[in-house]
Formats: C-alpha cells, sequence, structure tokens
C-alpha cells in the first residue's frame, strides 16, 4: 500500500521550467558549435532526461516522471532549433564573402527563424492523434527517452537492467569503432563493413553500417520499418546495375561511379518520391485530420478543463497568422523583395512547411533519421525561383524551414515520450511553443559572435579555418546549382508521381520509406533493415509481448549509449 | 479467383513501379529537360495505376461478400468488454495495491487487451473507413496513455493521481467499445440492405 505521498501530482513547475531552459541554453551553445565544428548535430533529448532524471529525482528529491518530461521536451525544443539555424546561418555568412551585395542584417533572420519555432509547432500539433495514436509511429528517440525517465521509477528496474546492458553494449561497441582496433582495409572501415568479397561491382554498394543506433531502430520499427529496407535493396540493387548495364552512366568505375548514382540518380528522385508520397498521405489522412481539427475546436469550446488535452485551435491559428505575418516582415525587409514577393514568399513558405514538417516527422517517427538537407534543397528552389533569384531572402526562409521542420519532428518525438509515460499533451505543447523560439535568438548570437571573430571581424568559421562548417559548404553548392540551373528538376517532378502512387499503396508509410531509402546511403538502410528482421525474428519465435517488454528497453539502451558516446568523441576531438 | 485478382493487381503495380524508378533515373538528354525514357515512364505508371486499381476493386469485392468488417468489429468489442471488467475489478483493490503490483497489473492489461487492438490498427481503419476507424483507435489511445499514466503516478507514489485519473480510463475504453458497437450495427445495417 502507499505509504503517504498523497499530493498533487507534480507536472509543470517553475523548477522544471527553469531547468529545461537552463539545460537547452547550454545545448543550444554547444550543439551549434558542434555543428560548425563536425558538420552534424546530435539530439538533446536523452541527456536532458538524464540530467532531468539526477536533478529533480536525485538531488531535489520529489521530481515525477511527467516533470521529467516536461524538462526534456523544453531542453530538446531550444536545442533543436539551433541545429536549423546552424545548418542555414553560417551558409549566408560564407555567401557574403563571395557576393559583397549580400547584405545579413540579424533581425530579419531572428524574425523568420522565430516565426519557424512557432510554425513547426503549429502545424504539427494537429496530426498529433493521427502518427502518435492512429499510426502509433515508433519514434525510436522518443521511445528510447520514455525508458529513461521510467528507469529510476520502483516499477522499471527490470527494463532499466535491460536499458543497462544496451547501453554498456553500445558504448563497448563505439568504444572500438572509434578506436579502429578492429578496422581492416577493405572490409571494415569508417564503421562500414564491405561485404564485396573483391567479387561484388561497386555500384552496388556492398556494405553496412555498424552502428547500434541505426540498428536498433531498426529493432523499434520491425515490420513497419520493412518498405524502408526494401526501397533500399531496390534503389541500389535494381536501380543502380540496370543503369549501369545500360550504360546510363558515365565510364567511371568505383567511388566515382557510386557517387555519380547516387548524387545525380537516386538522391534526387527520393526526395521526389519523399514529397509525392507525404501530399498524398495529406489527402488520404485529410478526414481523419480534419476530425483532429474539429475535436480541437470542440475541446475549446468545451468548459471542462480535463476535455482539454492539446493546445485548442484558436491558439494554432493565431500562432499560424503570427507566424506567417513574421516570414512577411522578414521576407519584406530584405532589399530587392516587394511587397506582392513577401506575401508569395510568406504564404508559399507556410504551405511548404507543414508538408516538410509532416514529411520529417513521418521519417523521424519511422525511422529517426531526418532528410534536413533534401528538404533545405527544394526550399532554395522554390524560394529562389518566387525571388528571381535573390539569395538573402531565399536563405532566409529556408532558415524558417529548416527551424520548423526541427521542431515539428522534436514536438511529436516528445509527445511520443509523454504518451508512453502518460503527460498531458497540453501541457508539453504549451512550454515547447512558449520556449523554442530562445533557440533561435541563441543560436543566431552564437553564429553572428564566432563569425565576428575572425580576422578583420569576419571569417570566424569556414573552409580552412577551425570550424570548418561542413554543413555550410554542401548548402552552398545546392544555391550555385539552383544559380546555375543544374537542379535535377525532372527527378523530383518523376519521383514525385511515384510518391503520389506509392503513397495510396495498401501499405502505411511506404512511399515516404521508400523515398527515404533512396536518398539515404544502402549502408545505413542495410543496417536499419537488419534490425527490422530481427525484431521479426523475435516476434515470430517470443510473441509480441516479449518484444515490447525486452526488446524496446534494450533497443534504447543501443540508441543512447551510442548518442552519448558521439557527443563524448566530439567533446574529446574539440577540446583535448 | 478473388486472391488470384489481388495478386494479379500487386504484381502489375510492383512491376509497373520498379518499372518507372528504373526508366526515372535516366538523366535527361542534353540541351533537354527530360531523357528519352519518358515515354517508358510513362506506361509503367499507367500499369501501376492499373495494378492499384485492380487491387482495390477485388478487395472491396471481398470485405463485401464475407462479414469480417463486423468479426472484427465484434472482436474489437469482445475486447474490450474484458478489459473494461477487468478495469472495474482493478478499480475496487487499486488502492490497496503496492506501487509494483499496481504497474503489473496494467502491463498485463496493456498486453492482452490494448496492444492486440492497436496491433489490428490497419484492419480496424481498412474494414471500418478511415474516419470511423480512427474514432475508435483515438479512444483507446487515450485510455492507453491514461493508464501509462496511472503507472508513472504509481511509481511516484501520488495515490491522488489515479483517483483522479482512473475514471477518466474507464470513460474513453467505454467509448471506444460503445463506438464498436455502433459502427457494427451500422455494417449490419448496410449488409441487410445489400
Amino acid at each position: 500500500m502507499f505509504n503517504g505521498k498523497n499530493n498533487k501530482y507534480r507536472e509543470l513547475t517553475l523548477i522544471t521550467v527553469l531547468l529545461g531552459i537552463i539545460q537547452g541554453v547550454i545545448l543550444n551553445i554547444a550543439f551549434v558549435y558542434i555543428a560548425l565544428k563536425i558538420g552534424f548535430s546530435v539530439g538533446g533529448s536523452a541527456i536532458a532526461a538524464i540530467i532531468g532524471y539526477v536533478f529533480l529525482r536525485g538531488i531535489l528529491r520529489e521530481g515525477t516522471i511527467v516533470e521529467n518530461n516536461i524538462n526534456q521536451t523544453i531542453a530538446s525544443g531550444i536545442n533543436s532549433t539551433g541545429t536549423g539555424v546552424a545548418f542555414v546561418l553560417p551558409t549566408l555568412f560564407l555567401l557574403s564573402v563571395q557576393n559583397q551585395n549580400l547584405v545579413i542584417s540579424l533581425w530579419p533572420l531572428l524574425l523568420a527563424g522565430i516565426g519557424g519555432a512557432i510554425l513547426g509547432v503549429v502545424v504539427i500539433i494537429p496530426l498529433r492523434k493521427q502518427l502518435i495514436e492512429i499510426e502509433r509511429l515508433r519514434f525510436p528517440t522518443g521511445v528510447a527517452v520514455a525508458t529513461i525517465i521510467r528507469s529510476g521509477s520502483v516499477t522499471g528496474f527490470n527494463k532499466a537492467k535491460l536499458l543497462g546492458i544496451g547501453l554498456l553494449i553500445s558504448v563497448t561497441w563505439k568504444l572500438l569503432m572509434i578506436s579502429q582496433w578492429l578496422e581492416i582495409p577493405g572490409i571494415l572501415e569508417n564503421e562500414e563493413l564491405n561485404f564485396s568479397f573483391g567479387v561484388l561491382p561497386a555500384y552496388l554498394t556492398p556494405a553496412i553500417y555498424l552502428s547500434t543506433l541505426n540498428f536498433a531502430a531498426g529493432l523499434l520499427s520491425g515490420r513497419a520499418g520493412l518498405p524502408f529496407f526494401l526501397g533500399g535493396i531496390l534503389a541500389w540493387w535494381i536501380v543502380s546495375p540496370v543503369s549501369v548495364f545500360f550504360a546510363w552512366t558515365p565510364e567511371l568505375n568505383g567511388k566515382e561511379l557510386v557517387d555519380f548514382i547516387y548524387s545525380q540518380m537516386l538522391r534526387p528522385l527520393g526526395i521526389g518520391v519523399l514529397i509525392g508520397a507525404a501530399f498524398m498521405e495529406v489527402i488520404l489522412n485529410f478526414s481523419a485530420v480534419k476530425g483532429a481539427i474539429h475535436s480541437l475546436i470542440a475541446a475549446s469550446r468545451s468548459n471542462n478543463k480535463s476535455c482539454k488535452d492539446e493546445l485548442s485551435f484558436s491558439v494554432l491559428v493565431t500562432g499560424g497568422v503570427v507566424a506567417i505575418f513574421f516570414f512577411f516582415i522578414a521576407a519584406w525587409s530584405v532589399v530587392g523583395v516587394s511587397i506582392g514577393q513577401a506575401i508569395l514568399v510568406a504564404m508559399l513558405g507556410s504551405l511548404w512547411l507543414g508538408l516538410a514538417g509532416l514529411i520529417v516527422a513521418q521519417c523521424t517517427g519511422l525511422t529517426d533519421i531526418s532528410p534536413v538537407s533534401g528538404i533545405a534543397l527544394i526550399s532554395v528552389t522554390m524560394m529562389m525561383f518566387a525571388l528571381n533569384g535573390n539569395v538573402a531572402a531565399a536563405m532566409l526562409v529556408t532558415l524558417a524551414i529548416a527551424v520548423a521542420i526541427g521542431q515539428s519532428a522534436d514536438m511529436m518525438q516528445d509527445l511520443k515520450t509523454g504518451f508512453m509515460v502518460g503527460s498531458r499533451p497540453l501541457l508539453q505543447q504549451i512550454m515547447q511553443l512558449t520556449t523554442s523560439w530562445l533557440g533561435v535568438i541563441i543560436a543566431c548570437i552564437v553564429i553572428y559572435i564566432l563569425w565576428h571573430g575572425g580576422p578583420g571581424g569576419q571569417g570566424g568559421f569556414g573552409p580552412n579555418t577551425d570550424l570548418p562548417a561542413p554543413q555550410a559548404t554542401v548548402l552552398m553548392s545546392v544555391v550555385e546549382a539552383v544559380q546555375s540551373n543544374t537542379v535535377p528538376v525532372d527527378k523530383f517532378i518523376l519521383g514525385g508521381i511515384i510518391g503520389v502512387i506509392l503513397g495510396t499503396a495498401p501499405v502505411a508509410g511506404m512511399g515516404v520509406l521508400v523515398g527515404l531509402a533512396m536518398y539515404l546511403p544502402l549502408a545505413i538502410t542495410l543496417g536499419y533493415g537488419f534490425g527490422c528482421l530481427t525484431q521479426m525474428a523475435i516476434v515470430k519465435k517470443k510473441g509480441e509481448v516479449f518484444a515490447e517488454n525486452k526488446i524496446v528497453p534494450l533497443a534504447a539502451g543501443l540508441i543512447i549509449g551510442e548518442a552519448l558516446m558521439d557527443v563524448g568523441h566530439v567533446v574529446f576531438k574539440i577540446f583535448l | 479467383m478473388r486472391t488470384l485478382g489481388l495478386l494479379l493487381g500487386l504484381l502489375l503495380f510492383l512491376v509497373g513501379i520498379i518499372s518507372a524508378l528504373i526508366t526515372a533515373a535516366k538523366l535527361p538528354i542534353i540541351n533537354t529537360n527530360w531523357s528519352d525514357m519518358l515515354l517508358l515512364y510513362s506506361i509503367s505508371i499507367f500499369f501501376a495505376c492499373i495494378g492499384l486499381l485492380i487491387y482495390y476493386k477485388f478487395q472491396s469485392l471481398q470485405s463485401i461478400t464475407d462479414n469480417s468488417s463486423c468479426v472484427l468489429c465484434s472482436n474489437i468489442a469482445e475486447q474490450l468488454q474484458k478489459l473494461i471488467s477487468e478495469l472495474n475489478k482493478l478499480e475496487t483493490e487499486i488502492f490497496t495495491l503496492e506501487a509494483v503490483e499496481i504497474t503489473n497489473r496494467i502491463n498485463i492489461l496493456l498486453n492482452n487487451y490494448v496492444l492486440p487492438c492497436s496491433a489490428a490498427r490497419q484492419e480496424i481503419t481498412e474494414l471500418l473507413g478511415h474516419y470511423q476507424g480512427s474514432e475508435v483507435l483515438i479512444s483507446i489511445a487515450n485510455g492507453e496513455r491514461l493508464l501509462n499514466r496511472i503507472c508513472s503516478a504509481a511509481s511516484d507514489e501520488k495515490i491522488q493521481e489515479i483517483y483522479i485519473i482512473y475514471p477518466k480510463v474507464l470513460f474513453h475504453f467505454e467509448e471506444a467499445y460503445c463506438k464498436c458497437i455502433h459502427y457494427q450495427t451500422c455494417l449490419l445495417n448496410s449488409q441487410q440492405k445489400c
């Protein structure tokens, strides 16, 4: 029987909000720096959940499970907006060196970024029921965080043990990979196992990525992730050899041939499939989304506070209008943009942002992988077309979109965690909406300071500096491709049509998964697919309940172990 | 005949999609925007669409002629009825149980009754229709989230929260049960009219 702790259940408290904001700010600064240094960032949810657990339950001794969920929602929200800014803003600074006419003003960027942070949350909330309650997407990181949050409870001991075992395996494995002790030239290099055996041609890309995180994401998805695996096989073991057989590729060999097939054929086609499939899913699920919006409206009108589990429809509409207005003002304030173009960009950008948010939320929900660079490519192409090649304005909208899609994916991950620990979605949504914009300001300031810290007050990052900003270099090449009219529009359109048809197929999420598989290297898809097949075999032998109770915490440990090791490794490389 | 139709539809769809992907991969001819495979691509897309149409046609024929929708509704309703009765039993003793026991009992309910309903989500939305199926699934999911909250509250030893939440859990599962029975009745009526 309970021993008397019958006071109110703590969920949204001042101390949690402060802790979440402080953690979010620190993670944001650190991960923006990491993104400039190595070209990718790391999600902060797991770290925030662990620190929240130690602080709320260990030090304060009164924190609850749902309170920690609010803490990690705030922290990861602030952190993820920084990731979006770090992806786009450095490109603008680097472009300004090449193009002296490119004037960078911080205010429009901040407005666009804050607008993106708001819009990313408000567009995805009506889809919560569809993605989490109806389709029951896995959101591997969300599941992992839920397992951490619950692991210290009196009832979570067995799962905590499995989480610990997974974490230990993952950390040990990652250490072996980082130390390169197992490396064998030509067979095991850069965490990839090559199984060509000297026989299979390079254009089949016969390699598997030995990432425990990747494998664990597959373990969590099981049968639902199978189209992703099959999409990779289709792309690299059918489309690629046929293209080589019919001599559709130039006379290249080895890695150069693989790079050509990937960058010129499969990747752009995959982006098209992704967009077409997501568009079709919006149409097919329209009745369910309409139902969700109706229930939001009905809940808003109800006086019963307990019915209000989500942000009301009027708040979402107001947030959306404010964000679109921010876009408009930001775009209009850029030199060379007319009022008509600013209106067009604000409307078009918001519509595209809604679809892009859904694409990214679905991709992370199914595989934990987010196709941000593909979305940025489409965004830059569309916006430069709408703005007569105005780079500054196009990058401004791209920044808003990068922030927004990060927010959509993060909000869904956190809501999934909330679903598993029984949090009120309303409180999570309020906190994400009211705090995540802070991340935009912090990331912009950090990047601004770092840039002006260079010789002569500029060039603080970029090629040949301590902070090479690899992502910015990639995005610059995208801008150059749009300017030189070499964007593979035919692949986007043809892939889009295939995506629309795949979106109507009788397998849920098939189009998005096949598109994502074509967008990524096969090594990642194979590692994930191996996880899916392993889970299916376990379910067949031991049943669904065993998989839910034993495999989920183990997979969570594998995910967290690799994420923590990645962060540790980066910190080690930078500072030691 | 029906299975053959379904297989034929699926085969046409797959061949069409694979062929469309292969032909779409070819780069455009120099100084043009499109490749010379555009015609073959269009034919592939056409076959993929025909395949899908055949598949859905035979699938709808199957659902009209058999009573799988009603059987599914009845199975889900039966599961939910058992769950509600188990929840009623648990309500009488929950406040005398230790946190570990509460979580164990709730996990059993989730594993035995809620998970099987959620696992059948695709069938539910296919057979009941997207809107009706979603309504049932959302009610079940609401109940599941609140059961998870009870587990969390039990772990945190907050008995007052369990008092507040328990009636809501029952409400959501009863709502799902009523919706299932309602849709089953509608389906039976429409089949009798057929």
